[in-house]
Parts: C-alpha cells; sequence; structure tokens
C-alpha cells in the first residue's frame, strides 16, 4: 500500500502545471507572511521627555509586550483611560513632528493603545469616559482579559487570506487524480490489476488526502513558527475583542479559541473540499473538467448576497466560505437559525464526517466501476 | 482451464458491440481477425472485467469473473489498444508500479520487471522516461507490463501496432514461448501475426464469430477460390472492379493478379493455396 501511495504522489507532483502553482503559491505565502506576519512594519511610537521615539521591528515587539505587560489581567475602564491617557502624545510633540493633533488616534502609538483608541477615545486621543459596560455589555465586560495578542491576531487575519488559494492549488493538485487516468487510458492497465479496484484508489485518496492535509498542516507550522520566532506564544488566554480581529464578537472569546475555530474551519473546508474533488475527479471524463467543475463548487457559493440573510448563514459551512472563515467573521448577528455562532461554527465538524464517510468511498466506487472507454 | 463466453451481448445504445457470443476458450493462442468496428476491442474489454456485459457472461473455470473480482485479475494480463503510460515515469519505474498494482512483492516485482525489459529489448534505456520512447517501444513496454504477473490469460489488443518487423518477430516468439498452458488472445489487423503463431483463429464481423478454428482449417474455407494469373498491365483497373484482388505484382508490361473468386475469373487463371490474408479479404472485402 505504501508503495501505492508513493507512486500516486509521484504522479501529482511530476505535473508541471501543478508544481507551477505549488511555486506560485510559495510565493504568494512568503509575501503574506512578510506582509502581516513577520513584523517588518511594526512601530510603537513614544514620547519621551518631549521627543518622539520610534521603535521598529522586532524592537517594536518587544516594547509592545513590556508595555502590555503593564496592564495584563482583567479588562477594566481604569485600564482603559489609563493607556489612553498615558500613551497619548502631548499637543506641543504633534506640532513639533508635523503631524495633526486632532488626528491623534490615526497615528501608531503601541498596540493598546491602537486596539482600544477606537472605542476610548476621541480623534484628538482624548480619554472619551466610555465605560467597558456601555462598548461590551455587562455580561460579556466582566470577563474581558487584556493581553499581547498581536502575533495571534496577525496569524488569525493571515490565514484566511492563504488558505483559499491553498484551496485553488489543490483543485490544480488533485483534479487529476482519477479524471488523468481516464485521458491517458491508464485506467485499463489499472483496473484489470489485482489491487487494481480496491487498494490503487484507495491510495489514491490517502495520497490526496496527504497533500491536502499535508500541505495544510505544513502551512500552519510556518504560520506559528514565524509566530514564535517574532512574537512568542503567549497571549492565547487573552480576549479576542481586545484585538484588532475581533473587536465586535459578541459572545466570550478568547485568542486561543478563536484560534482554535479557525483552524477547524480551515481544516473542515479543506476536507471537505477534497472529498469533493475526489468525487468530481472520479465522475469528469479528463483532469480540464474536473479543474472546471471542482473550480465551480469552490467558487459559486460565493455569489451568494449577503442580504439573503439564512442563505448565506447556511453557505458559510461550504468549503470555499469556511476557508474564508465567514462563520467566524462575516455572519449577521443575531443568525436568521436558532443557533449561537460558535454551535453554528461546530456543525463543520459532522458535516466533514458525512462527508468522509460518503465522498470518499463515493469516490473509490465511482473509479473501481468505471467503464472503460 | 477454460474461459467460456455465454450469450455475451453488449450494446452501447442504439448499437450492438458484441452480439450474444458464446465461445469456450482453453490454452492456446487465439488471433482475433475483425474489420475495424467488428467488435474486437469490446469483447476484449469484456473479456477483462472493465466493461459491463449488457447479457450474459464471462466465466473463468466456470466461476463468473464479476464474482471472482481479484482472484480473476490476479491471473489476467492486458495490453489495451490505447495503450496509456505516465510520461514522467521511466521504463522500469512504470514497471515497478504495475507491479505494485498487480499486488507483487517488491523483490519479484524488481526481477520480474528487468527480466521482461531484456525480453522486449528496453534493458538499456530502463532508466529513460517513456516520454522520450518511440510508438515501437512504448508498444513493448506495454507488453511487458502486460506479461509482469505471469498471467494465465493474456489479452494483447492490437500488441503488434507500432512494431517494425523485427519488434514483431521477436514479440512472436515471445508470445509463442509464453503461451504454453495458459490462454493468449490477440488482436490485430496484421494477418501475417496470427497466422504463426495462433493456434486457433476467430474471426468477428458485427459483433459475432462468423468464423473459428485451426488456421490451416478455416484456410480451406476458400480453398479453389484463391487464383494468380497474369494480365497486362491496361487491364488491371476493369479486374479491379470485378473481383477480390489480394495481390498485384508488376512484371513488365504484366501484372501477376492474386484474385479471390468461387469462379475461375479467366481462362489462364490458375488456382492457387490460399493463405489466412485471402480468408480475411474474403469476408471483410467491401465492393469499391
Amino acid at each position: 500500500m505504501r508503495e501505492l501511495i508513493r507512486y500516486e504522489l509521484k504522479k501529482l507532483f511530476h505535473r508541471p502545471i501543478a508544481l507551477t502553482c505549488l511555486t506560485a503559491f510559495a510565493i504568494f505565502t512568503v509575501y503574506i507572511l512578510c506582509l502581516w506576519v513577520i513584523p517588518f512594519n511594526a512601530a510603537v511610537w513614544e514620547e519621551n521627555n518631549g521627543e518622539l521615539v520610534i521603535t521598529k521591528g522586532l524592537e517594536a515587539v518587544r516594547r509592545n509586550q513590556e508595555i502590555t505587560a503593564l496592564y495584563q489581567g482583567p479588562f477594566t475602564t481604569q485600564k482603559a483611560q489609563s493607556i489612553i491617557e498615558t500613551y497619548s502624545f502631548s499637543t506641543d510633540l504633534l506640532i513639533k513632528e508635523g503631524l495633526n493633533p486632532q488626528r491623534q488616534t490615526h497615528y501608531p502609538h503601541n498596540y493598546l493603545y491602537k486596539v482600544l483608541s477606537g472605542f476610548f477615545a476621541q480623534p484628538d486621543g482624548v480619554y472619551d469616559g466610555t465605560t467597558i459596560e456601555e462598548i461590551y455589555g455587562n455580561d460579556l465586560a466582566s470577563n474581558l482579559v487584556l493581553g499581547y495578542s498581536q502575533g495571534w491576531s496577525a496569524i488569525l487575519s493571515s490565514l484566511p487570506d492563504v488558505f483559499p488559494l491553498w484551496a485553488c492549488v489543490l483543485t490544480i493538485f488533485l483534479s487529476p487524480v482519477f479524471s488523468d487516468e481516464y485521458s491517458k487510458h491508464t485506467d485499463a492497465l489499472i483496473l484489470t490489476g489485482s489491487q487494481g479496484r480496491t487498494k490503487c484508489p484507495a491510495a489514491k485518496i490517502i495520497a490526496a488526502y496527504s497533500i491536502s492535509l499535508g500541505g495544510s498542516v505544513i502551512l500552519l507550522g510556518i504560520f506559528l513558527l514565524c509566530l514564535f520566532f517574532c512574537y512568542g506564544f503567549s497571549g492565547l488566554e487573552c480576549s479576542a475583542q481586545l484585538s484588532p480581529v475581533l473587536p465586535l464578537a459578541h459572545y466570550p472569546l478568547t485568542m486561543g479559541q478563536a484560534l482554535l475555530l479557525e483552524i477547524m474551519l480551515l481544516f473542515s473546508g479543506i476536507i471537505v473540499y477534497t472529498a469533493l474533488i475526489l468525487v468530481i475527479s472520479a465522475l469528469s471524463k479528463n483532469s480540464f473538467v474536473a479543474v472546471i467543475i471542482s473550480g465551480a463548487v469552490l467558487f459559486l457559493p460565493g455569489c451568494i448576497p449577503p442580504h439573503n440573510k439564512l442563505l448565506y448563514t447556511l453557505s458559510s459551512l461550504l468549503p470555499m466560505n469556511q476557508l474564508k472563515l465567514i462563520p467566524l467573521y462575516f455572519l449577521p448577528h443575531p443568525l436568521p437559525i436558532n443557533l449561537s455562532d460558535v454551535e453554528l461554527m461546530l456543525l463543520s465538524l459532522p458535516i466533514v464526517l458525512v462527508v468522509i464517510l460518503i465522498g470518499t468511498p463515493c469516490a473509490r466506487r465511482l473509479f473501481s466501476r468505471h467503464q472503460v472507454r | 482451464m477454460e474461459l467460456q463466453l455465454e450469450n455475451l451481448t453488449k450494446q452501447y445504445a442504439s448499437q450492438i458491440a458484441v452480439n450474444n457470443i458464446n465461445a469456450t476458450l482453453t490454452c492456446g493462442v487465439y488471433g482475433l481477425l475483425g474489420a475495424n468496428g467488428a467488435g474486437k476491442t469490446t469483447l476484449m474489454r469484456l473479456i477483462c472485467d472493465i466493461q459491463s456485459p449488457t447479457l450474459g457472461t464471462v466465466c473463468y473455470n466456470g466461476l463468473n469473473i464479476q464474482e471472482a473480482g481479484e482472484r480473476y485479475r490476479n491471473i489476467l494480463g492486458y495490453l489495451p489498444q490505447d495503450f496509456g503510460y505516465y510520461p514522467g515515469f521511466t521504463a522500469y519505474s512504470f514497471l515497478m508500479y504495475m507491479s505494485a498494482i498487480k499486488g507483487l512483492s517488491k523483490a519479484f516485482a524488481k526481477e520480474r520487471s528487468l527480466e521482461l525489459l531484456d525480453e522486449v529489448g528496453l534493458l538499456q534505456v530502463k532508466d529513460k522516461k517513456i516520454k522520450t520512447f518511440s510508438g515501437g517501444m512504448k508498444q513493448r513496454l506495454g507488453i511487458a507490463q502486460a506479461m509482469l504477473n505471469d498471467p494465465k490469460i493474456l489479452i494483447l489488443d492490437e500488441p503488434t501496432a507500432g512494431l517494425d518487423p523485427k519488434e514483431r518477430v521477436r514479440f512472436r516468439n515471445l508470445i509463442s514461448t509464453f503461451s504454453q498452458n495458459k490462454i493468449v488472445l490477440l488482436s490485430t489487423h496484421i494477418v501475417s501475426d496470427v497466422e504463426y503463431i495462433a493456434g486457433q483463429i476467430l474471426i468477428m464481423k458485427k459483433g459475432k464469430f462468423i468464423l473459428e478454428g485451426k488456421p490451416n482449417e478455416i484456410i480451406q474455407k476458400i480453398a479453389g477460390n484463391v487464383w494468380e494469373c497474369q494480365v497486362p498491365n491496361g487491364e488491371v483497373s476493369i479486374l479491379k472492379e470485378r473481383h477480390i484482388i489480394s495481390n498485384l505484382r508488376p512484371e513488365g508490361n504484366m501484372t501477376v493478379l492474386r484474385m479471390i473468386d468461387e469462379n475461375k475469373p479467366m481462362e489462364t487463371a490458375k488456382s492457387v493455396t490460399p493463405n489466412l490474408e485471402d480468408l480475411y479479404l474474403y469476408y471483410f472485402h467491401e465492393p469499391g
């Protein structure tokens, strides 16, 4: 079986178009990493004895961590007020640096200031007197935890950029799994081999999942590795509402929980889509047809308009919408169905199970019983 | 060991490709002859269980091959007409892959692949990619893959297509050596290929066997119907319209014609011994 899987992988990796797509995707991933995760553009602006001190790159990350350490723990209105008042620049400094004092909150300060100023400060940087209960509600406000979560925010916001493109690469990679055998006329050779209807299609399916899941794990691993080297792993216990990615989440959610939900959605999207590609590939006469149909299955749910709330909410469980993390970030509130946001997202798990239990044997059966032409 | 075809029928929409065939194949080499569209390839696919019959069954030693499944495929070797391959694979890795599909152990597969590559004359190029091979080389590789598992039933659809005369002789010798205690069914358009090695000839037309038997026996069906005569060059075109001409050989101002006709076509014609090609033309000649 291992031999067969190895050969199936070799076949898939021997196609120039697949390798070209993979290379292009690798370049795009590096670009996204540099843009969002690796803190090349990170900067902390501070006022020190009437002078503007700018810290950049990894130094800025360290400085942000130092500042956040002072406020870490349960979030209170006092902490919000203190952060705004402590880190706002004086009008003299802004004028001296040629900056507009009325647009103070638009300039970089530090991570906490950036997250909170939108809710607690006027544009000129003055604390506006808002309490955390007014913004988050009494229930949520009492559970909020402040901490340094810049790295996790970067990961949460960059993965939905990368995974939809990874699904496109998988379309090119996996569509030929079965269909290429039909167009190359190698199906006759395979189906007359003793293992051709049993272990061979199983090996093809395992190879396909190895690529899709293996690639996804590697992709996630690369992002987490960059995160570890640049930011460290702390901050998972912080509230997602106190980060730039999920400031309006209306249910208790830590960065760790948000990350788990995101990983669950991304992987369920990839698994479901892989199963669909395999079924489509087993049904298609050649890989071109398989690519077109798989692409349509991937992209068509994107045409569902958000104002059709019920359809839009239900379509959030389709692969592309899961990969774009629509259930986590973009669903209407309240949901038009009798489920909470998290319950809706957890529906992905039984869907994955059903797809694996039905789709995978279906693809295998379609290939094994295929009538050679 | 026998392969029984019982009421075997395959219908595509309104077209019947294989029409109620009944036959029993035992050990030996069977040559399947027929024009394009006669149903040869469909019949072979039905025997290989890669197409399902509309009606009837194929049984190996009394067991329906669809029920036998893996047990049947273990003793089956098949070379399809459109032999597909993986351009990026080398000849050796292709055979190793096919061995894995046939469930052969790695050690045996290595030994067998090298042995077969040697037998089909590809050992020197075993590490070259198949995409660099000529048509004949690919065909030889196809023959090798069909024989990997030392099959008891070997089905070869147009195995000599693309082979040069030297390769065809090599192929015939290979099959003759291989075929002992096995059922070998090969289809071809090249009549001489089956004439030399086939113990039985099956002639197929419109989905049916219209003639079957040993080459010498079935050739006798047209004994007395094959003639040779010498005619002036100018008369050849007229005679071609009236008779089946199996061969013509110019000799100066005259042409020697080999004709197939139930009646003596002209006074000077001499009756000659028929061959398989004459028989083929007799059954598949289309006027005009």
